[in-house]
């Protein structure tokens, strides 16, 4: 073989030596979490652990951490008198992912409330969030089984060395995770409890001072995205067992600025339309979901105590309205 | 685009060379073409509104460069300095002059919404060195085609290495060089791979530590010892393999087309000198400055007075080049005095017949640059003066040493009864919250790797390695690599495109210049 050529097999032996050494390190760390994972299974495994013991006939709030944060399922189920659960998880991760957990344990007379967050809508299955690979491969690895070969590649060279790093940190440190998984109280609703005004601290403060205008509202949003493609698969299955799928807004942390942005107004009204269209209904206007930067706890999508009361007492009245209560 | 992104390594490169080595099979001039359409691409992802801005650029100062060529009038060299640096002017320097009006006057005028074009200073600089060149006869004329590659070609358009002339030129004439050449691409494609290395994996990590160190200092008013030095030595690192990396990715890129563009770093931070230094770090820059600013001043031919006054002139404005703050130009001011002194206590030390082999000597120079560059680096990343002061005093011990505990000593140790107990401490060394002792083994590996290691002009192998290192790409005959180091530069190249995929692609730090 001419050694030129030689020489450029060698390049190219090294990277794909790189690549299998990766792939392998990772195969064998399968279900090792990162410190990411431990704090986002803490949450996963609560609201689980809630809808396993549920009864038919329920409301579930279904969709990142904005309803973790954006309601209160322990006033609903009192007001309305239907057991409710709070089933916000967490924005990272993927629509398929978040419905992978919980589909399962949806049931006939059951209605799904889905308050996502516009990134979930606009999510690229080909590019998966830091949040969805750590969790996956800590804790859920089975799911790459439903994955396409190039899925997995993507989501190997997805994890991060950092993450990684971390992971071997706490491998060997077992008691290591204990001071992660103490950072949210989660009451049996699956609300969060401590996300009272009192309860900010400056890091939280200074997470807040960052917040800028939602990308997606800004950009837009268009109806071929994979976010809207994956819930038209959600509603057919929930049609055929009985479940009730309701959309609603997220939270959304206000700036005047977004009023020069047309898509502002437009992007709502697609989400909204699409749900009428395709699903239960929907609920709430577009002008409740939106609250100053002082409703917030932390996040552009977390709500402290007062704010989610506000929502919750509004959405109270909406769904009785829309279920003639 | 950025060449530490996704879309660049992925789509835009593979599908550029492709199309220029087939066209290259076509025609000469359709190759130059190729390269000139995908440059003007590159160019326009950024900002295509700003595409209209080279075009017109190159134009103009190809026609200048016609009437300077034939008439050989100085009034025309005169009118495309003036245009090239009115152009500079009032998208770099407008607002920083009428904030600084504002400041020192009663006046009110509103300052303007200025994008800076990217790598308007590379580009401005290269043109009127072209312009000089033609005026002086040391260069020929060059065809539109050639002279639009010249100013645009992508590799080196938004941030150097800044090329001259001389280099350039040539090869766009001679025909072999479009030829494709397996020695010269995989040399490329390694460079470019330690290029990404040391951009994605080291400055990145390591901008973590300055990033939080500058942006912690506009909210604090005592910086502590430890956590200031810390936190510029960081960034020395960062700016060091961010902006070698991109330099090393250029020359790869050229390569990768067959196109020798010259080194830009040798690793200066080996220096012993300032004025070595300067003669390690963008090299390119430095020599601009050099054979159009200090020499054209007048150089060293006056005196030793004039020759100190024309190095402070010439690195004032090297400071005022890289942005339009008065930071810069005090950073440019201090190392304008460093090299003045480096000049005077050279010229003093000559009769000692110090030898530069000396261990000692080695040592004790490079320490001294370090703590020298370090220091000035202050002014070039701090926001403003105030928040650059507060750096320098926790720096030089104004606030305080705080040392680790395990460094305490009895009370009646002779140390602490002279220095005050104030003034030192052992309570730790990072009281800041800041920084903790988990990181410093990230920053002690990369200075090992900056002091210890050889540079990636030595790795990459090329025949004649003794001629100065200035020179090596002028006469440069690639050896081909050998098998092991296309080998680890195939596993760079992995590790570095991995970290892409988990990470948003972070600027250069001198596209900003």
């Amino acid at each position: 073989m001419n050694t030129k050529f030689q020489t450029f097999l060698y390049f190219i032996v090294g990277s794909a030596l790189g690549f299998l050494i990766w792939s392998y390190t990772l195969f064998s760390t399968e279900k090792n979490p990162c410190s990411e994972a431990v704090f986002n299974q803490h949450i996963i495994e609560s609201k689980i652990s809630i809808l396993k013991q549920a009864k038919k006939n329920k409301i579930v709030v279904l969709s990142g951490s904005n309803a973790l944060f954006g309601f209160n399922a322990r006033t609903i189920e009192k007001e309305l008198k239907i057991q409710t659960i709070n089933c916000g998880i967490h924005a990272g991760f993927n629509l398929d992912f978040l419905l992978w957990l919980t589909n399962n344990y949806f049931t006939e007379g059951d209605i799904v409330i889905m308050p996502l967050e516009y990134n979930i809508y606009k999510q690229n299955g080909s590019k998966p969030s830091r949040s969805m690979v750590n969790i996956v491969h800590g804790y859920y690895p089975k799911y790459k089984e439903k994955l396409s070969f190039i899925e997995r590649m993507k989501f190997n060279l997805t994890y991060s060395y950092k993450d990684f790093a971390d992971l071997l940190y706490i491998k060997y440190n077992p008691a290591f995770d204990q001071k992660f998984i103490q950072k949210w109280f989660i009451n049996n609703h699956g609300d969060i409890v401590n996300n009272h005004k009192s309860q900010q601290s400056d890091q939280h403060k200074l997470m807040l001072s960052k917040v800028n205008l939602n990308k997606v509202l800004t950009n837009g949003l268009d109806k071929s995205c994979q976010g809207f493609t994956r819930l038209k698969k959600f509603f057919h299955q929930a049609n055929s067992k009985g479940v009730k799928v309701v959309g609603a807004y997220p939270n959304l942390c206000y700036w005047v600025d977004y009023e020069n942005y047309p898509s502002f107004h437009e992007t709502p009204k697609k989400i909204k339309s699409f749900f009428e269209e395709h699903a239960f209904g929907f609920v709430g206007k577009f002008k409740d979901s939106h609250f100053t930067n002082d409703y917030f706890f932390d996040t552009e999508n977390h709500l402290n105590h007062e704010g989610v009361k506000i929502r919750t007492d509004n959405l109270i009245i909406n769904l009785k309205t829309l279920l003639v209560l | 685009m950025l060449f530490n992104s996704l879309d660049f390594i992925c789509w835009f490169l593979p599908a550029s060379l492709i199309l220029f080595f087939i066209s290259a099979k076509i025609s000469f001039n359709f190759a130059k073409l190729t390269l000139i359409v995908s440059s003007l691409f590159f160019y326009s992802w950024w900002n295509p509104a700003y595409l209209y801005l080279i075009i017109l650029s190159i134009l103009t100062n190809f026609i200048l460069a016609n009437y300077i060529s034939k008439s050989k009038n100085r009034l025309f060299l005169y009118v495309s300095i003036f245009i090239n640096l009115g152009i500079l002017g009032y998208y770099k320097y407008y607002n920083f002059f009428i904030d600084t009006i504002i400041e020192t006057s009663a006046f009110n005028i509103d300052t303007l919404k200025i994008i800076l074009p990217l790598g308007i200073s590379f580009f401005t600089f290269q043109q009127i060195a072209y312009h000089v060149d033609l005026y002086r006869n040391k260069s020929k004329k060059s065809s539109i085609i050639d002279f639009s590659l010249f100013v645009s070609f992508f590799p080196q358009l938004i941030a150097g290495p800044i090329v001259h002339n001389s280099e350039i030129l040539p090869q766009l004439c001679n025909k072999t060089t479009f030829t494709f050449n397996s020695s010269k691409f995989i040399s490329g494609l390694c460079l470019f791979s330690i290029g990404l290395f040391k951009k994605v994996i080291i400055a990145d990590s390591i901008a973590i530590y300055a990033n939080c160190f500058f942006d912690s200092v506009i909210n604090t008013n005592k910086i502590m010892f430890a956590e200031s030095w810390f936190g510029t030595t960081a960034f020395a690192l960062q700016i060091y393999f961010d902006f070698s990396g991109y330099s090393d990715m250029a020359i790869g890129l050229g390569l990768m087309f067959g196109i020798l563009l010259p080194i830009n770093f040798n690793s200066p931070y080996k220096s012993i000198t300032i004025i070595e230094f300067w003669k390690r770090w963008h090299i390119t820059l430095s020599r601009f400055l050099k054979d159009y600013i200090y020499i054209p001043l007048g150089g060293n031919r006056h005196g030793s007075l004039k020759k100190y006054l024309n190095l402070f002139i010439t690195m004032i404005l090297g400071g005022v080049w890289h942005g339009a703050s008065w930071t810069f130009v005090l950073w440019g001011g201090i190392h304008g005095l460093y090299l003045i002194i480096s000049h005077y206590v050279r010229s003093q030390t000559k009769r000692f017949n110090v030898k530069k082999s000396d261990y000692l000597n080695i040592i004790l120079g490079r320490m001294s640059v370090y703590l020298m560059v370090t220091i000035a680096w202050v002014f070039f990343r701090a926001e403003n003066f105030d928040n650059a002061q507060k750096i320098v005093q926790g720096m030089l011990g104004f606030n305080g040493i705080d040392l680790p505990r395990f460094l305490s000593l009895p009370s009646d140790v002779l140390l602490l009864n002279i220095v005050s107990e104030n003034m030192i401490r052992f309570n730790g060394a990072f009281t800041m919250g800041i920084f903790n002792y988990q990181n410093i083994p990230v920053l002690f590996i990369t200075l090992i790797i900056t002091y210890l290691f050889p540079n990636s002009n030595l790795w990459i192998e090329y025949k004649g390695q003794k001629k100065a290192i200035s020179n090596l790409y002028h006469s440069a005959q690639f050896k081909s690599l050998n098998k092991r180091k296309c080998f680890w530069g195939g596993i760079l190249f992995f590790i570095s495109i991995k970290s892409l995929f988990d990470d948003t692609s972070s600027e250069f730090l001198y596209y900003n210049f």
